[in-house]
Order: structure tokens, then C-alpha cells, then sequence
């Protein structure tokens, strides 16, 4: 007779003879869809249930041995508990992506059933097993303080926030998707569940580069339940790619693969576990080569090439002014080379799509950095007209700009439109690991010059980008890469040469810093050692040098009057000069807006509809919090209320295309966009005399479009963005040389969204720290060695104090109310403010990341 | 806000008792661990960093905490303990240790012989396969000395090793992932 299991789950109780992870019962059989599947593997806590009024993540246990015990998910809340976790985390803005949130209110909740009035240490410690890759930790665990003292009743909610009837720009606004988000029943794709829906996964490359010789999957196909195994032959056509079509969707009988991630056939089954005992039957015979594992070899004259255009896949020459002349002229010259790894997003949702066939074509619920992207992409593989596929997205459980290329859309449509059923595709956590492209790795000689004074003289660099298998975004990234390996300063000589070159490692692409965080940390490291040559402070040779409104950038492009450099240098003096020989500093400046002569166009429509406003503009929410910044804008220029205005989100059929989500461009493109539709909008409601109910069925359409010129365009002062955000961090060091505090100044304009604003930065630099300490992407013959657990990522137990400082100048740019981005700067400056904190701590220049030689260094290796 | 003091708890590193192949028959042990070592150099138990299970640390205990659970090895009750350190000091094998209570997952064993050894010495050794060593998702879990040891700088207590191990070395403190008695 068969065992069975029972045990309680949210106060009903349930029986299964089915031995397998509880995480799988809650999700699957029990539809609990607040228990989050983000590693399957014990690292992430998004999985995180109270069973016994313990935490404990759910992937761990299994069904058999919960037999007898009571277990709790967020859907299994109290009332009380619901409304004060909502309020709590909407009012101390711990909610960005949310996948991890959940398992964070879990956790929380565990540790306030047992300590009603927690310190933060027992909360950071309670929430060590859960990774938060958006918020830096902070404004969750103010959050779980708060949720504490309501509970408790030292603290009450206060009802008016949630609503939002004041919701303009610069209020404390309360993010759209709190509630969905803290209690779980916000949808994710791989939340979703269809009538017929069936799933696909891809069987991968075992080697990096090999010719696969044979594809055997009749016995997968013999197996119940397969309905098709797909190969090359089945793709109308075969190559995807951001930007450039050179990514295979599978590799063909007798092509070479270019990485592990490649796809080699695409298996289509009634229920996951057919699919993974099917993908196990199928036989690929491969004659294993040699892969390109670095750059060099790349570059070397007979290496094997990646593409059948050769290794080098972009290239930019970057030239202003004569910098020779100027670096021989120069009174202190500094030539120094650096490295900088690949890093891995290590956003807490995997990435999934639920395809089926549509009108005409294939609707896919999609988590993505840009609709309109996927749609094209997966237009291109079918040789369709764009309208025949509709994206939407669902909730994007973070990005950092590794959801800009297809990952699972492309796969789940083809296989949607071949079995004309729903389909499902999952990445599994090192499925995506292996597959979706990482920061690039950098290697790069940077020589700065300057005169007596610290004034700097001219620029000489020379980048080289390891893009690994596919071009992704190499072109932008490399570009911007060398475009702002100038930094914020004010200079004209420059001569910036870059190559990316193609290699059998994982693709790289896209991820926040776009480029900018690998130049950077040379250059500002660079500057140090100048600093200390003229014998001024770090801090002095910033200052003398950084740009101001009306000085030309070294790009040409004349600052803005918005430019606040100088003023987030003041903003962390006293901070910098309190701790000599312990604090390090540095700056930075992050374009806003794709620009360089780009049609980089901000979209949106309103409809009036149900005595509401739609809000209609496809731009992807990935967790930093637009779709709520949208809103503010039309809250602010109509003077309506939240509860009166709409965010129908990010889809292609209904909303007009507002870009991608990169280049921290959406608050500033897309918002002032929607605040030219909500000026029309206005205009007719004031004549109407503020009753939106007569202009029921209106429509407003705005399209946003502030041109640029492209790199290397032929005029004196060349605009090459929209505009910039610049930021000043520094970090401080204790005696054993753990990070203590960290300073980040960041001028973004207007700031529309203060608490956001703040977990942006405070994100930012988190993720910045783990770049300059603890996070590695190490890789063996070009196959990836890290899991989810041993990336390096920072944990609650780690983070330091994080001082979020916005300066808001008086004058500002008149679009979007004045606000710029803030999403990638805020992860720039602060690996090289460790640097030079490091350096002043022992005068070692570490010049390659992350660093070597550290209190976290030393920690690792100590256990290894 | 004032920081507590982070508590500490007591653990034993042995679940063998009567699981152990004993070379002196239990009756013939004397009822203090540190006098029947003294008795019987040649060893008590075949393996020879087990629990004799005599109880030297149930006397050592001020409060109780500890003592002899139903398979004949000693238990530390973590509502009781305070985290002193007499049990520690009064074990002759120096099989207990003091940790903080957040790491609930433990091994419980740091016998030192080969795998083979140790499957033929006791039924509750950890015989150093290694599968908590893969199963690790933070790379916490090592073997040293033909035993596993758990650092815990690097633990976050997922539990996932005490799910995986073969033997039922690794225990949650806790009593989920595991049952608790060791």
C-alpha cells in the first residue's frame, strides 16, 4: 500500500501520496502561487513557508517529510497580518521586483511570532537564507520593523496612503503593486495556468564548442505524453538577436555550437515530469572542439571563429582634440591597465513565457525588458509581419538588463504555434545562469594626464569587451563603454578605442551600467593615482575637474542646466574627509535615454474609460518602479487621484511601443510622454469642469521625441543624450576592512518618487559592492562554475549603512517635470569608491575586480 | 535600539549510542564517562570519538539541559540551554560545541576513520560521501577529516544537506527537516 502524507497547509488539511519537493505541492497541486520557484535549489528563499513557525524554504522540504506538520504560505495570512505586511512594505518601499517579497513576509513573519519587537540584527539574520537582488535589504527590513510594531500595536496603518489621493510628483506614493506583490497574487508567467496548456523545455549543449554530429530523440518521442521534439529544421527562420540576427534558436545537425547555453532540440510534453524524463532519452552525439575561452585567443590570427564573420563582433574609435600632444604636454601622466569580470544579473525570477495561439498568430505573456522587443524577435524567427505576435507582459521579477534578449518567448511560441496548444517554458536556475548574456568582462589600458593643478589634460584608452557566443547588445554596450570612459569631467583631448570580440563564453549584453561600470572603475582609479602625484585629495581633483552647467563634457555635448555634479561632491565631503585613511571616493555620469542619433521615442495614450484614465504606454516595469512613476505624472499635471487612474501595463496590443527599459530612459522618455498626453487630458477636463465623466470614451495620444546626434556626428557641440544623471559615492571602511558606510550622492533631477528613489540607490550600490568584492562569474573552458548560492551575491547579513542622498537643484530640465533616471548610475561609482577606499586604506592599487586581498576576499578563501 | 547578545546553544556531534558498535557492553560501563574512558584505554566503543553515553555532561549541567536521549547518546534541550560551555568542557570525547541557535542544521558526527570503517563501527556515521558536499547551494559543506563540517559563515540552515544525507548524519536542531532526537 502506498504511503500517504498529510499535514496542514493554511489551516486545511491535505493529504498526498506523492513524494516530491513541497515546493512543487504548493505550487502545482495546491495553487498557492505566493510560494515563489526561484532556484529550486535551496539558495534564493523565494520559496520560504512557515512550517512549525519556522521559516524554512519549500524546495528543501519534500511532501513526505512534512507529514504531520502545520504549514503557513502567504496566502494562509491572518487579516491583520495581510494589511500590516501590505501597508508596512508600500509605506517603507521594501517592494521593487517582489519575487522575493513573499518569502521575505514569511520570513518576517516567523521571527515577529517569535520576537514581537525585533532588533535589525535579528531581523538581517533571520533573512539570511533570502536574496533580494533590487533593494539592498534596507527598506525590507524597515519594512518588517514597521509590519512588527503594527502587530504589536505601537504603529497604525494609515488608510489614505494606499489610496493615494495625493500622488504627484514628489510624493510619498505608494507603489501600484504593493498589495499584489507582499500577499503573492500578483502573476508572474510561470504563474500563469491555461486550459491545455502544456510545457517545453530546450535540450542544451554539453560543451561550449562542439559539431553535433546526430540528434536521436525517437525514444523521447515513443515516450507518453511527448507531443513533439523540435529541431533547426522546424525554426521558419533559424536566428534571433537583440540587434544583430547571429543567435541560432537551435543548433543544426552538423553547425558548431558557440556556448552551453545553446539549444539543440526543443522537447514539448503534457507535464514537467514527462518533459525532463523525455529530455534525459534524447542522444546528441558531438565531436567536441576546442572552445575560444578569452578575448586574446579570440584575437589571435588562426583562432577558430566563433561566427563565420570572424571574432571581432563591434568595434568603436572614440577621438576628440590631439591627446597625444596633450598627454606629452602634460605634467603628471598615469597609465594603468584593468580587469572586470562578467557578472551575472542573478535577477530572483528565472526566466518564463506562457505561449498560445492567437488571432492570426501567437500571444506570449512574456518578462521582458521591452515588449515590442520580443514581438520583433519572435517576428523575425516566424519570417511573420510584427502585428501577427502580441506580447504582454506579466510581473518582471527583475531585469538589470539581462530580460532584453529572447530567452524563452521565442521557444515557447514556436512551440505554441507547432502544437496549437498553450505552452509553458521555465528556465531552471542554471538554465539561466548558462544562457541569458552577463556584464561584459573588461580588460583595458587607461593613460589620464593632467597639469600641475590636477586639471586634466587629455584621455587614451583602449577597451577590449569579451561578448562571448552572441552579439546581444555588444554594439550599444561597447559604445557606451567608451563614450563614458571619460567620466563627468571636463577635458577635450580624448582617443578611446574599443573592440568586442566574440568568444565561446556566455553571451554578454545588457546590465545596469550598460558598459559604463567597467571604464569607469579604470578611470576613477586612475584619477587617484593622479591625485596623489599633483598631491591634492581624491576628493580635490574631482572637484577642480567636474563638469558644470555650460562646460563642455568630453564628448563635445555642452552640460545642461540641470548638471549637479559639483553639488553631490559637496553632498559627501564631510563624509569623505571624517575618515582619512579609510574612505575612498568617486564619481560618475550615466547617459538617460538610448540617444547617439537614435529615434529613442517616449509613447502613451490615455483613455478615458468607466469614469477613470487609462493609462496606455508599453514600457516594461521590471521592478524599478515606473508603471507607479507613470502614474504620479498624471497625477500631478490632472491633479486626479490614484484611485482614478489606471496602468494597463506593458502590451503590445493595446499599447503603443514606449521602448525598452534600458538606458534608465523610461522616467524621463516615457514620463514626459505621459505628461504631454495628461496636459491634453487636463485641458479638456478643465472645460469640462473637472467631471471626467463627460469625457467619457476621449482619447489622448502623446509621442515624445527630443532628438540627438549620432557618434562622431560633424557639428562643435554634439548632444549625444537627452540627458545625464551623475552621482558621487563614497565608501567607508572599518579598521578590519569591512565596508561600513557607504555615501551616495545622485543628482536625477526632480525626484518623483523619493522612497523609490531610495531603494534604487540603495540597490544600486549593494550591487555595486558585490562587483568591487564578492561576486565572480568564474569559468572552467568557458563553462560556467557558479550556482545561484556561490554567484558572490551580497546577503542581509553583509550590508552596510547605505546612505541614500538625492540633491534636487532648482533648475531642471523641462521634460518630465525635470526628473531624470536613476537606475544604472546608481551601481557605478561605487566599485571604485571601494577602490580608492582600499587604497587609502594600504596603498595596494587592486586593479582588478572584484578585488583581491580584502576582509571578504580572505573570508572566502579562509572556508575554501 | 539596544542589540542583543547573540545567545549560544550547546551541540552534541554524535547521534551513535546504540547505533555504535560497542567493544564494552553498556551494563559494564561505569556511570561517568571520564572514569570509564580511564578504565577501558582500549576504547569502549570501535569508533573512538563517539558518545559513551555515561553522562558526564547531564551531571555538568546546571539547568538540566542535557541528557541521555532513548538511543543511548546525549541531547541538548535548546529551550533550556544558555549556551555556558560546562557540557563542553566536561565531555571526554570532546564531542560537544557551543553554536548560536540559527544554525539549526548540524552534523552529528566527527568520527575520523574511512568510510568503510565507519559503516562497519556504527550506524549513524557519516561516511563521508560527499553527497551533502554537492547539494550544498552555497558551498558551505566540506569534508575534513573523513567527516562533513558545516562552516557556518557561509551557511544560511536551507537544510538541504540534512534532506540529502544518505545516513541521517546531518540533523535540524528544529525537528522539519529531520526529526530532531539525534
Amino acid at each position: 500500500m502506498k504511503e500517504n502524507y498529510s499535514f496542514t497547509v493554511n489551516g486545511i488539511l491535505h493529504s498526498t501520496s506523492v513524494d516530491k519537493p513541497l515546493l512543487r505541492y504548493l505550487r502545482d497541486d495546491l495553487h498557492l502561487h505566493s510560494v515563489k520557484d526561484g532556484c529550486s535549489e535551496g539558495a534564493c528563499g523565494t520559496c520560504t513557508v512557515i512550517v512549525d513557525g519556522r521559516a524554512v524554504k519549500s524546495c528543501v522540504l519534500t511532501t513526505k517529510r512534512s507529514a504531520g506538520k502545520t504549514i503557513v504560505t502567504a496566502e494562509g495570512l491572518s487579516e491583520k497580518e495581510k494589511e500590516a505586511f501590505v501597508y508596512a512594505f508600500g509605506s517603507k518601499g521594501s517592494v521593487q521586483c517582489g519575487f522575493c517579497i513573499p518569502g521575505m513576509v514569511m520570513a518576517g513573519k516567523a521571527l515577529i511570532d517569535r520576537v514581537p519587537d525585533p532588533t535589525e540584527e535579528e531581523i538581517k539574520e533571520a533573512l539570511k537564507g533570502n536574496i533580494c537582488r533590487c533593494t539592498g535589504y534596507k527598506k525590507i527590513i524597515e519594512g518588517i520593523q514597521l509590519a512588527a510594531a503594527i502587530l504589536r500595536g505601537d504603529e497604525r496603518i494609515d488608510e489614505n496612503l494606499e489610496r493615494g489621493d495625493a500622488y504627484g510628483v514628489g510624493e510619498h506614493a505608494f507603489r501600484l503593486d504593493v498589495r499584489e506583490k507582499v500577499l503573492g497574487y500578483g502573476e508572474y508567467p510561470d504563474d500563469v495556468e491555461m486550459e491545455g496548456m502544456v510545457y517545453a523545455s530546450a535540450v542544451r549543449s554539453r560543451y561550449p564548442r562542439a559539431r553535433i554530429l546526430d540528434i536521436d530523440f525517437e525514444k523521447a518521442l515513443d515516450l507518453p505524453g511527448v507531443l513533439t521534439v523540435l529541431t533547426a529544421q522546424d525554426v521558419p527562420n533559424n536566428k534571433v538577436g537583440h540587434l544583430q540576427q547571429d543567435w541560432d534558436v537551435m543548433i543544426a545537425k552538423g553547425d558548431i555550437t558557440r556556448c552551453v547555453g545553446d539549444a539543440i532540440c526543443l522537447v514539448v510534453a503534457e507535464n514537467r515530469d514527462i518533459l525532463e524524463k523525455a529530455k534525459k532519452l534524447v542522444r546528441i552525439q558531438y565531436e567536441e572542439l576546442k572552445p575560444v575561452t578569452s578575448v586574446r585567443e579570440a584575437m589571435a590570427e588562426d583562432a577558430p571563429r566563433v561566427h563565420s564573420k570572424g571574432n571581432l563582433c563591434q568595434s568603436r574609435h572614440v577621438t576628440r582634440g590631439d591627446v597625444k600632444k596633450a598627454l606629452e604636454n602634460s605634467k603628471y601622466v598615469v597609465t594603468q591597465s584593468y580587469r572586470t569580470p562578467f557578472t551575472e544579473h542573478a535577477f530572483l525570477e528565472p526566466e518564463c513565457a506562457v505561449a498560445f495561439p492567437y488571432k492570426d498568430g501567437v500571444k506570449v505573456y512574456s518578462t521582458d525588458q521591452g515588449v515590442y522587443d520580443t514581438r520583433k524577435e519572435i517576428s523575425i524567427m516566424f519570417g511573420w509581419e510584427p502585428e501577427r505576435v502580441v506580447v504582454k507582459n506579466k510581473l518582471v521579477g527583475g531585469g538589470f538588463g539581462g530580460k532584453e534578449d529572447v530567452s524563452t518567448q521565442h521557444i515557447a511560441a514556436l512551440a505554441a504555434v507547432k502544437v496549437n496548444r498553450p505552452v509553458k517554458v521555465v528556465f531552471s536556475r542554471q538554465e539561466s545562469i548558462n544562457f541569458h548574456p552577463k556584464r561584459h568582462a573588461m580588460e583595458g589600458t587607461f593613460t589620464l594626464g593632467c597639469d600641475e593643478n590636477g586639471i586634466f589634460t587629455g584621455l587614451d584608452c583602449e577597451i577590449y569587451l569579451d561578448t562571448g557566443a552572441y552579439a546581444s547588445l555588444c554594439g550599444p554596450v561597447l559604445e557606451r563603454a567608451c563614450t563614458h570612459s571619460v567620466g563627468p569631467y571636463c577635458y577635450q583631448n580624448t582617443d578611446i578605442r574599443g573592440y568586442g570580440y566574440y568568444t565561446n563564453n556566455p553571451p554578454a549584453g545588457a546590465f545596469r551600467g550598460f558598459g559604463v561600470c567597467q571604464s569607469e572603475f579604470a578611470l576613477e582609479s586612475n584619477i587617484n593615482l593622479l591625485a596623489e602625484k599633483v598631491g591634492i585629495s581624491p576628493w580635490e581633483i574631482r572637484y577642480r575637474n567636474a563638469i558644470e552647467p555650460g562646460k563642455v563634457l568630453p564628448n563635445g555635448q555642452i552640460a545642461d542646466c540641470s548638471t549637479a555634479l559639483k553639488e553631490t561632491l559637496l553632498a559627501v565631503r564631510d563624509a569623505y574627509e571624517k575618515n582619512p585613511g579609510r574612505a575612498g571616493i568617486a564619481c560618475a555620469m550615466k547617459n538617460a535615454g538610448v540617444g547617439v542619433g537614435l529615434p529613442d521615442k517616449g509613447r502613451a495614450k490615455l483613455i478615458v474609460h468607466d469614469g477613470k484614465v487609462e493609462l496606455y504606454s508599453a514600457a516594461s516595469d521590471i521592478g524599478q518602479g515606473c508603471a507607479t512613476v507613470f502614474v504620479q505624472m498624471v497625477a500631478e499635471t490632472t491633479g486626479l487621484g490614484r484611485e482614478k487612474i489606471l496602468n494597463m501595463g506593458s502590451n503590445s496590443e493595446v499599447a503603443p511601443d514606449s521602448g525598452t527599459t534600458s538606458g534608465s530612459r523610461q522616467t524621463l522618455i516615457t514620463g514626459e510622454a505621459v505628461r504631454m498626453a495628461s496636459a491634453d487630458l487636463n485641458r479638456e477636463l478643465k472645460e469640462a469642469g473637472g467631471d471626467l465623466g463627460r469625457l467619457e470614451g476621449r482619447e489622448y495620444f502623446a509621442e515624445f521625441f527630443d532628438p540627438t546626434d549620432k557618434l562622431g556626428a560633424d557639428v562643435p557641440n554634439p548632444k549625444s543624450h537627452v540627458a545625464y544623471g551623475f552621482a558621487t559615492h563614497v565608501v567607508v571602511l572599518d579598521d578590519a576592512g569591512r565596508v561600513k558606510e557607504v555615501y551616495a550622492a545622485h543628482d536625477s533631477g526632480k525626484v518623483v518618487n523619493p522612497i523609490s528613489i531610495q531603494g534604487q540607490i540603495e540597490g544600486g550600490v549593494l550591487m555595486g559592492l558585490g562587483y568591487a568584492l564578492t561576486e565572480d562569474f568564474p569559468l572552467k573552458d568557458s563553462v560556467p562554475q557558479a550556482r545561484y548560492g556561490t554567484l558572490g551575491l551580497m546577503r542581509s547579513t553583509q550590508i552596510p549603512d547605505i546612505h541614500a542622498i538625492y540633491v534636487e537643484k532648482e533648475e531642471l530640465l523641462p521634460f518630465a517635470y525635470g526628473a531624470k533616471g536613476i537606475g544604472e548610475i546608481a551601481t557605478i561609482p561605487t566599485a571604485p569608491a571601494v577602490q580608492g577606499a582600499y587604497y587609502a586604506m594600504d596603498h595596494q592599487l587592486r586593479a582588478k575586480l572584484p578585488m583581491e586581498n580584502t576582509y571578504y576576499s580572505r573570508k572566502q578563501k579562509a572556508v575554501k | 535600539m539596544v542589540q542583543k547578545r547573540k545567545e549560544k546553544k550547546a551541540i552534541v556531534q554524535c547521534s551513535g549510542g546504540c547505533r555504535a558498535e560497542a567493544l564494552v557492553p553498556q551494563q559494564e560501563r561505569k556511570k561517568d564517562c571520564v572514569q570509564a574512558a580511564a578504565d577501558h584505554p582500549e576504547g569502549i566503543l570501535k569508533c573512538r570519538w563517539g558518545c559513551l553515553g555515561l553522562g558526564s555532561c547531564v551531571n555538568a549541567c546546571r539547568l538540566g539541559a542535557v541528557s541521555i536521549n532513548r538511543n543511548g547518546t546525549a541531547e541538548v534541550d535548546w529551550e533550556k540551554c544558555v549556551g555556558c560551555g560546562l557540557c563542553v568542557k566536561a565531555c571526554p570525547q570532546s564531542l560537544i560545541r557551543l553554536t548560536t541557535p540559527e544554525y539549526n542544521i548540524q552534523p552529528t558526527c566527527i568520527n575520523e576513520e574511512s568510510g568503510a570503517q565507519t559503516r562497519k563501527n556504527c550506524g549513524a556515521g557519516c561516511i563521508a560521501c560527499g553527497i551533502c558536499v554537492k547539494n550544498c547551494p552555497v558551498g558551505a559543506v566540506s569534508i575534513e577529516r573523513e567527516h562533513a563540517v558545516i562552516d557556518e559563515e557561509k551557511c544560511i540552515a536551507c537544510g538541504m544537506c540534512a534532506v540529502k544525507c544518505p545516513r541521517g548524519v546531518i540533523k535540524d536542531h528544529n525537528g522539519i527537516f529531520t526529526s530532531r532526537e539525534i
